[in-house]
């Protein structure tokens, strides 16, 4: 097995998916946190800068309306002498000397920190006890007439607390996310790779010759099972045929080679002995025959190979099964009769359907031929009779098939001389079978009691 | 005749040549598709026979062309192809025949023959066939030797009319598949020559003088024997 290695797994399906989805399912985090922040620390934060406002606003009305003792007043009324207040409070001249409030002096503020509304934020040293704490205070600076500036402050460490603990628990479930994402992702392309090896190592060994080999179902019919079983019953199919072109190989060398080697006799023999006029044309008459049956056997499989590559094409036309047949029996007719068998129809069932005229009747005149080969000479009775479906059966009374030779007997060349004896090229009910699949239809080989009952079934007529 | 053969296997082509020659045809014979069309063009031939599979210009692309261009010349197209299908396009490509390779050189000449004289008794509004002692009223569909009424069975006048309109030229057994049941294929056991015996009983037989003879290796022959 190949060693899954972060390149490949990277290149799995399954991993390339989990990395999608950790990236979105942490989109999607991010966007919720977002709100939750807005909704909270956002909220708390404009409170606090709207109470600040309102306070400055007040203020420097009370400064408007009852000069600088009132606000000094109002000032002090609100801080107390209570450093540890939340609230701060700092008035000062315009020279920066203080005048009243809780704050021992001007902050220092670095450069560029204030914002243009006035906003400033510094830290400021409390005692609470023996301890002594910096704690955040954010504060509005006022300009009010005459010089003085007022400054109204509150302590925002505990929401900066917050902010920082709401952060680090962010970025905590951030990386968790990520990593527990991308941890599933790469176990489970570990496992599909180790299920697609698997497939892929059959088929590997597959095509190196080993034909039976077929790839592992788990049994849990999941997706895997599926490909699986399809890949195996593409195997299936490849083998039966490749064990089809095997056997056919042989049979064509078998029965071709036959009447070619009969050929290259009778030739040489007529070339070495010093044969009359009259015998010489009929060792090349034996030997012309021989021929035409070696192309009749070539034609027959190039019919059948035809037929089973073949598709619906330009020379589908609607067609009647009974008329095919009706045809067909007439041209047996004369034949049966030689032969003391009793050719009966019943074609009164129209059986409409598609498909190429030629090839239908040659199936049709396949089966009849058939039927009246293995019927017996002087007793026989063969019928033929159309059904619903449509469909077309032909019936004998001959020696029949034993039910388990019945599938074999459409392969190819396969011919049961030791019951059937008969001539023939072997291929009549391949050539069958390989047109009625071309057709979508089926043939069906039964018992008839005695003898062969084949009825072929077609798709009904659209 | 003068007969045109493009194949481009040359000792096939020679085959055909020497065997046509031997038949008093006389030959031109061209190996690819644009010299058989240029030869076409530019010569009147009583017959053109055409490999399908040709280099340069394929034998059906001929035809069309040769149609296209107007030409009337009966063209037998020789094919190693099979099928249905190619037989269909051969003849829709505007040929006039299709013969399967190998094939018996009978079945070519017989083929050949058909092609090249018209049918007999082509001339609409004819009513009767007529080949020596025979006659075939095709109005009531009746035949008759020397004036004595033969029994014939549908299929069998069907026979008789394609023989009397072919009346002393070979008629092979795929031509008669092919004109009289219209099927394409060979059936395997040999019908045909059933159908042949039972008919050859009804018109022949009783009288001194045979008329339908079997031409060994070919098929058969209608002629009158005087």
């Amino acid at each position: 097995m190949r060693r899954a290695g972060i390149g490949a797994v990277w290149r799995t399906t399954a991993v390339r998916l989990a990395a999608l989805f950790t990236l979105l399912f942490s989109l999607l985090l991010g966007a919720g946190l977002t709100a939750v922040y807005i909704g909270t620390i956002g909220v708390v934060d404009r409170q606090t800068d709207a109470t600040l406002d309102a306070e400055v606003r007040a203020l420097s009305e009370r400064f408007a309306s009852g000069g600088l003792s009132q606000l000094v007043r109002a000032i002090e009324d609100r801080s107390g002498r209570d450093a540890l207040a939340d609230n701060v409070y700092l008035l000062v001249t315009g020279s920066r000397r203080r005048i009243a409030g809780n704050l021992s002096g001007w902050p220092v503020v670095e450069p560029g920190a204030a914002s243009p509304e006035g906003w400033i934020s510094f830290p400021v040293s409390k005692r609470d006890g023996a301890e002594v704490k910096d704690r955040q205070v954010r504060a509005l600076v006022f300009d009010l007439p005459q010089g003085y500036r007022l400054l109204v402050g509150r302590d925002s460490e505990d929401q900066l607390e917050f902010r920082r603990r709401f952060f680090s628990v962010v970025i905590w479930v951030a990386l968790g996310t990520v990593a527990l994402g991308l941890v599933s992702g790469l176990f489970l392309g570990r496992r599909v790779l180790a299920r697609v090896e698997r497939v892929a190592e059959a088929g590997e060994r597959i095509a190196a010759g080993n034909l039976d080999r077929r790839v592992p179902v788990s049994g849990r019919g999941d997706e895997f099972d599926r490909l699986a079983d399809a890949v195996n019953a593409m195997l299936d199919r490849i083998e039966a045929l490749m064990q089809g072109t095997r056997v056919a190989t042989d049979s064509i060398s078998h029965d071709v080679r036959r009447p070619l080697t009969r050929v290259r006799a009778e030739l040489e023999l007529a070339l070495r002995r010093d044969l009359d006029g009259e015998q010489a044309q009929a060792a090349m008459g034996r030997a012309l025959g021989e021929l035409d049956r070696a192309v009749g056997i070539l034609n027959a499989l190039l019919n059948i190979a035809r037929a089973e590559a073949g598709v619906a094409g330009s020379a589908w036309a609607d067609v009647d099964l009974a008329q095919i047949a009706g045809d067909a029996a007439e041209l047996y007719q004369p034949i049966a009769e030689e032969r003391g068998v009793t050719l009966t129809l019943d074609l009164a069932t129209p059986a409409q359907t598609r498909g190429e005229v030629q090839l239908l009747a040659q199936a049709v005149a396949n089966l009849i031929d058939n039927a009246l080969k293995y019927a017996p000479a002087g007793t026989g009775a063969v019928t033929i009779a159309t059904g619903p479906g449509p469909s077309l059966t032909v019936s004998d009374n001959g020696p029949g098939i034993p039910p388990e030779a019945r599938d074999t007997v459409t392969e190819r060349f396969v011919r049961l001389d030791a019951a059937r004896g008969g001539e023939g090229s072997g291929l009549g009910l391949s050539l069958v079978r390989a047109v009625l699949r071309m057709h979508g239809g089926t043939l069906t080989l039964e018992d008839a009691q005695p003898g062969l009952r084949a009825t072929i079934t077609l798709p009904p007529h659209p | 005749m003068r007969l045109l053969i493009v194949e481009d296997d040359v000792e096939t082509a020679r085959y055909l040549a020497s065997g046509l020659r031997e038949e008093g045809h006389g030959c031109d014979v061209f190996h690819t598709g644009t010299e058989g069309l240029s030869a076409a063009l530019g010569t009147e031939y009583d017959l053109i026979i055409i490999d399908r599979m040709l280099p340069e210009l394929d034998g059906l692309s001929v035809v069309r062309t040769l149609r296209a261009e107007g030409h009337k010349t009966p063209v037998l197209v020789l094919s190693a192809l099979a099928q249905v299908d190619d037989r269909v396009k051969g003849l829709r490509a505007g040929s006039d025949d299709y013969l399967t390779k190998p094939f018996a050189f009978s079945e070519l000449l017989a083929r050949i023959d058909a092609l090249t004289r018209r049918v007999g008794g082509g001339e609409a509004g004819e009513t009767q066939l007529v080949v020596g002692p025979l006659q075939l009223d095709l109005l009531t569909r009746t035949a008759t030797r020397s004036g004595q009424e033969i029994p014939l069975l549908p299929r069998e006048f069907r026979i008789l009319e394609y023989f009397m309109r072919r009346a002393g030229r070979v008629v092979t057994r795929t031509m008669l598949l092919e004109g009289v049941w219209d099927y394409n294929f060979d059936p395997q056991t040999n019908v045909i020559d059933v159908h042949i015996s039972r008919l050859r009983q009804k018109i022949d037989k009783g009288f001194d003088v045979p008329l339908l003879h079997t031409v060994r290796g070919a098929g058969y022959i209608l002629k009158d024997g005087a």
